[in-house]
């Protein structure tokens, strides 16, 4: 076990080494000239050499990386070029708002979309069947933002029974907090409760056309039974994926659905960074997003080991 | 055997039996959804207003019969911005696909061919798909002015790691099979073990993943340019059209309604196309969009 650890955890260190270079490489080519940027408009030629060689701008690619690697593994993620506030306070700002949604949509998803897709593989091909993976299909098909305004003008707007745009903070009592979340995870949910029941569907499927299925049915087994105790077991390595990339992916997807619903998350820095042209920011969020894909990535395989003990470790 | 007595009688037209029919109605109503958007945008300047002109005494109607779609908040033809927003899509959509599915192939046949390279490549594919795809594009469309190329750019990039997981995988299993070692053994060099025995097994569920990626480069064209990341303000691209119109989503709903309406139909024609023909190549059922 501590071998297997070790190994994917080295795997995933490289890993985080190629994204920061990545990373790097895009300050170097987003450019302009960082001396010059930080010398100011009345900065002498000679002062802005002098800048650059203070700024260690002179000194080879791979030697500048390195020293910038050093400072952001001391969390230092540099500083805004709008706000000239350290990127990691304004992470910090907006962090809360991303979290509690984050996890209201994951949480959401599983419950919802799970009951589904066993459902639909009880009887494949029937017409309920059918009916979810239409809907799945449409689900991935309709873009968040219309999701957004649509559940805005019905439910907000016509029916007057939730907050229209903004966020309540958790000091303000869970239960504002989470009015205020309502439709932002109804929002974001949708597509990971199509991709969540469609990879229940499929795997349950699979599992349940298994010989040792037909094995416990003949041993007495109810379908309740069945359907839990082995086949939603032998499916979770699947879910746990599907769950996991939803994490990961769910930092790019609150993008849109924090501009919709004027939450002041990571989403809407994103948002903000780009019309700045706040380009340290946008490096901040990627690295930050990327190391916890990363992790979540490791933390899942070896969720697998546990779950699934077929997997030698 | 209707069938059978029409080909007796016609045996010399091999070419058009071997343009594929769609065999069912969605297939059918996704060709012809796919289609209707393109002749619009291609149509859109004869039978539509300039998109961009502005008459503010129009402002905001609803759809009638001198605006078929009605108008935006600065009184310009909706209608004629969705019509021409639909050929910016189906740009986008059909160059990243194109593109990404193009040096996929390469990369993947090279990862999967030859084992050193691939232990580079793998590295900083896994380091690319690490980073959420709506980052990473922006952080590319911000080096740049905004163009339609830069946002093709900016989404062929996050999409090739996808097309050489796949490609890569395919291609190591089937290097095992027998013909190979076969081709091999008969002194076939790699590039005709490429291009002759593995390049026509891999193009069939490539063409899967191709539909795919085109509809998710539609979808993510749009979230590009709702958030300001995307096509220049004033092009008429249907994430441009929803933002620019959210200030009167209240007052006006089909400034939003409709363009998003447009988006969701030929994204699901795409991915209705892509489900097609994973059905046809069954062992394509790798990814989802």
């Amino acid at each position: 076990m501590l071998a297997y650890v070790l190994i994917r955890l080295g795997g995933s260190v490289i890993v985080v080494a190629v994204v920061s270079l990545i990373v790097f490489s895009l300050t170097v080519i987003s450019g302009g000239d960082p001396a010059l940027i930080f010398a100011g408009d009345i900065a002498s030629a000679a002062d802005v050499e002098a800048i650059r060689l203070r700024m260690g701008l002179d000194q080879p690619f791979f030697k500048r990386f390195f020293g910038w690697a050093f400072t952001v593994l001391h969390g230092n993620l540099g500083t805004s070029l709008f706000t000239s506030t350290p990127v990691s306070s304004l992470i910090r700002q907006r962090l809360e708002p991303t979290a509690t949604l984050t996890v209201a949509t994951i949480v959401t998803s599983i419950v919802v979309a799970v009951p589904i897709g066993i459902m639909a593989a009880l009887r494949p091909d029937s017409w309920l069947d059918q009916l979810v993976v239409a809907s799945c299909s449409v689900a991935f098909a309709v873009p968040g933002f219309i999701v957004g305004y649509v559940l805005i003008y019905l439910f907000s707007l016509k029916l007057g029974l939730l907050p229209v745009q903004g966020y309540a903070p958790l000091s303000s009592g869970l239960g504002n907090t989470l009015r205020t979340l309502v439709l932002p995870t109804a929002t974001l949910s949708l597509v990971y409760v199509a991709l969540l029941a469609r990879t229940t569907r499929a795997g349950m499927i699979d599992v349940l056309a298994q010989d040792f299925i037909r094995t416990a049915r003949a041993k007495g087994a109810g379908t309740v039974r069945i359907m839990f105790r082995h086949a939603l077991r032998n499916t979770a390595n699947a879910i746990l994926t599907v769950v996991g990339l939803g994490i990961a992916s769910l930092l790019g997807g609150v993008v849109i659905v924090e501009t919709v619903f004027g939450l002041p998350g990571l989403g809407r820095l994103t948002v903000d960074a780009v019309m700045n042209r706040d380009y340290p920011v946008i490096q901040a969020l990627i690295l930050l997003a990327a190391s916890l894909k990363i992790v979540v990535n490791l933390v899942i395989d070896l969720l697998y080991a546990v779950v699934d003990r077929r997997i030698e470790v | 055997m209707a069938e059978a007595a029409g080909r007796a009688r016609l045996p010399v037209r091999p070419w058009l039996d071997r343009i594929p029919r769609p065999r069912s109605l969605p297939v059918s109503l996704a060709v012809a959804t796919i289609l209707l958007f393109a002749v619009l945008a291609v149509a859109a300047p004869l039978i539509a207003p300039d998109p961009n002109l502005i008459v503010p005494r129009e402002r905001l109607q609803f759809v009638g019969v001198r605006h078929w779609l009605g108008t935006d908040g600065l009184g310009r033809d909706l209608f004629a911005r969705i019509a021409h927003g639909g050929g910016i899509s189906l740009t986008v959509g059909l160059s990243v696909a194109v593109l990404s599915s193009a040096l996929g192939l390469l990369i993947g046949l090279v990862a999967g061919y030859f084992r050193t390279a691939d232990l580079v490549i793998m590295r900083v594919i896994d380091a690319i798909m690490a980073i959420p795809t709506l980052l990473l594009a922006v952080a590319m469309t911000m080096l740049a002015e905004p163009s339609v190329l830069v946002v093709v750019a900016a989404l062929v990039v996050p999409d090739v790691p996808k097309v050489v997981r796949v490609i890569r995988a395919d291609v190591l299993s089937l290097r095992t099979r027998t013909y190979i070692t076969a081709a091999v053994a008969s002194g076939t060099g790699p590039a005709g073990i490429l291009a002759v025995h593995l390049l026509p097994n891999l193009l069939p569920p490539l063409s899967v993943q191709t539909s795919y990626i085109c509809a998710s480069a539609i979808l993510q064209e749009a979230g590009l340019s709702f958030i300001g990341a995307g096509m220049p303000a004033e092009t008429p691209s249907w994430g441009v059209i929803v933002a620019e119109n959210r200030q009167y989503f209240v007052s006006a709903p089909w400034t939003i309604l409709f363009p998003g309406m447009c988006m969701a139909a030929l994204i699901l024609a795409v991915m209705v196309l892509g489900d097609s023909l994973r059905g046809r190549y069954g062992a394509g059922a790798h990814a989802g969009p």
